[in-house]
């Protein structure tokens, strides 16, 4: 087991917005977490990566128990955290984005190598890499936001509403990318508004609801369930 | 005629530069912490008078590194006890917390050497002169050493990971952390360099006029106006803000009696304000 989640309770400011909400994931898979607004799916990752500590529960990652540890020691072990919204540097050039979103790895020539293979796989990054990356347009930045696990090659990426706002093509492209980075060896956890999308590429989902979880099962399964149809795939 | 203003413009970038220093720091800590440090003024007094006390002991010249030391030791000390404690807290609160400081230290000054003016004791030596421009010595080192110290941070935060990294830090602090950049490094390097600059230019001051406990306030209300002319948190726009403050109180003198040449900045801050409070010289993407 990857990752495990136990009981998880959290929030912000005393308001706990998660009840005790438990998953898990096997290392190699993809995996997603879907449900309607409000449902404390962007928050269950921020408890996962260690941006918020939450007042119950625990987390284990990689066989570890990792529920006191900080974000970047974390991040050590090799777990990857893509945030919704601001998620590049927009004043740092492209090529700077890559390198800071990288400093993680200490081996250098690593690095470099992962971050040429970024720049030969997505032409854009390459032409505009000496440019500002506030300039790039939405989906190109998901890309190279998501890029940064292209270079780094953790255990696990978890990527919060990769395709919210981008257009019909993007979405495909986002979605391509994920199966390619699981397919090379990382874990991928999403959070998703796209359910139908999600689902089909994930080996397990996840539904929320109220900071619980309501319906658990594989991707396939959730799919043809009349509740999550009607409720979440509409109808 | 045209001599007397190509002089006082001489005179202008030259304490420009130096207040380019001064703003530099200050516009750093904001892009890092996100709040206006009042204290930075006390570091260039504290750099001042610290080099006074060791050129008692020690030649001037070996003088100027232990001063200079003991006033990032100065800023450290802050972070860790005063700031880093309240960080949690709200921008005011730290910005009250900055204020209370620079009171504190700028009494300590007063404690220990008394409110009046001192000086180093340099004869004035005579000017050079270009082209009939006169400059002193003090001014050129004044200028270069600014040139030099600027030129470091254009190449800190362009080429080194610990430069860009802070960049980063200055664009979203919360993304910065996800991504694994170790912020203690980078607040470490932000008082560093805010306090090497302070010190360094308020001891420049120093040698050009004189020391007395107020010299710290006088230059962070220039160093202040700066930054807004720059847009807050623009390195780039903070030098050219600094040089512009300068330019502007030499040229003024031109005009009014040197006795309003703080007038000046002031009326700059409230106009900024006024019209155009992201800044005028934000063009250059310097930090945001």
């Amino acid at each position: 087991m990857l990752l495990r989640v136990e009981a998880i309770t959290a929030g912000y400011g005393g308001t706990d917005i998660l009840q005790g909400v438990g998953m898990s994931q096997e290392g190699g898979t993809v995996s997603c977490v879907i449900g309607p607004n409000g449902a404390g799916k962007s928050t269950l990752l921020r408890v996962i990566v260690g941006q918020i500590s939450p007042s119950g529960g625990r987390v284990f990652f990689d066989r570890r128990d990792v529920t006191g540890t900080s974000m970047l020691e974390r991040a050590r072990m090799g777990l990857v955290f893509v945030p919704q919204g601001t998620n590049i540097f927009p004043n740092l050039t492209v090529l700077e984005n890559l390198e800071i979103g990288s400093s993680l790895m200490e081996n250098t020539a690593e690095r470099d190598k992962g971050i040429k293979e970024v720049l030969e796989r997505f032409p854009f990054i390459r032409v505009k890499r000496s440019r500002p990356a506030g300039i790039l347009s939405g989906g190109e930045r998901q890309i190279l936001a998501l890029s940064r696990i292209i270079v780094l090659k953790p255990l696990l990426g978890l990527l919060d509403e990769p395709s919210l706002g981008l257009s019909p093509i993007m979405v495909e492209m986002i979605f391509d990318e994920i199966l390619t980075m699981n397919r090379s060896g990382t874990s991928m956890l999403l959070v998703e508004q796209n359910a139908r999308k999600a689902l089909s590429i994930s080996h397990r989902g996840y539904v929320l609801e109220l900071g619980r979880n309501r319906i658990t099962g594989t991707g396939a399964e959730l799919l043809s369930n009349p509740e999550v149809k009607t409720l979440y795939l509409g109808g | 005629m045209s001599g007397y203003y190509l002089q006082l413009m001489t005179n202008g970038i030259i304490a420009g530069a130096v207040y380019a220093l001064f703003a530099v720091g200050l516009t750093l800590v904001y892009g890092v912490f996100r709040f206006i440090n009042f204290a930075h003024g006390e570091l260039i007094a504290w750099g001042a008078y610290l080099t006074l006390a060791f050129s008692a002991l020690i030649p001037f010249g070996a003088a100027i590194f232990p001063a200079v030391a003991l006033t990032v030791l100065i800023a450290l000390t802050q972070e860790r006890y005063v700031y880093a404690p309240l960080r949690k807290k709200t921008g005011i609160t730290l910005l009250i917390a900055s204020i209370g400081l620079s009171y504190f230290l700028r009494n300590g000054l007063r404690l220990l050497w008394g409110s009046d003016l001192q000086s180093f004791g340099f004869e004035a030596a005579r000017g050079l002169v270009f082209f009939g421009i006169t400059v002193s010595r003090t001014q050129i080192a004044m200028f270069l050493a600014a040139v030099i110290f600027l030129g470091f941070v254009w190449g800190l935060l362009r080429f080194t990971m610990l430069g860009k990294g802070l960049r980063a830090a200055a664009d979203s602090l919360e993304l910065a952390e996800i991504v694994g950049i170790d912020m203690k490094k980078i607040r470490r390097a932000v008082w560093i360099i805010s306090a090497v600059f302070a010190a360094s230019g308020g001891i420049l001051i120093a040698i050009d006029t004189n020391l007395e406990p107020m010299m710290g306030i006088a230059n962070l209300l220039k160093a202040f106006a700066a930054v807004l002319l720059g847009g807050a948190g623009n390195v780039w726009g903070a030098l050219l803000g600094g040089l512009f403050i300068g330019i502007a109180e030499n040229l003024g003198v031109a005009f009014f009696s040197p006795g309003y040449k703080d007038a000046i900045s002031f009326a700059l801050i409230i106009a900024i304000l006024l019209f155009k409070p992201t800044g005028i010289f934000a063009i250059m993407k310097g930090m945001r």
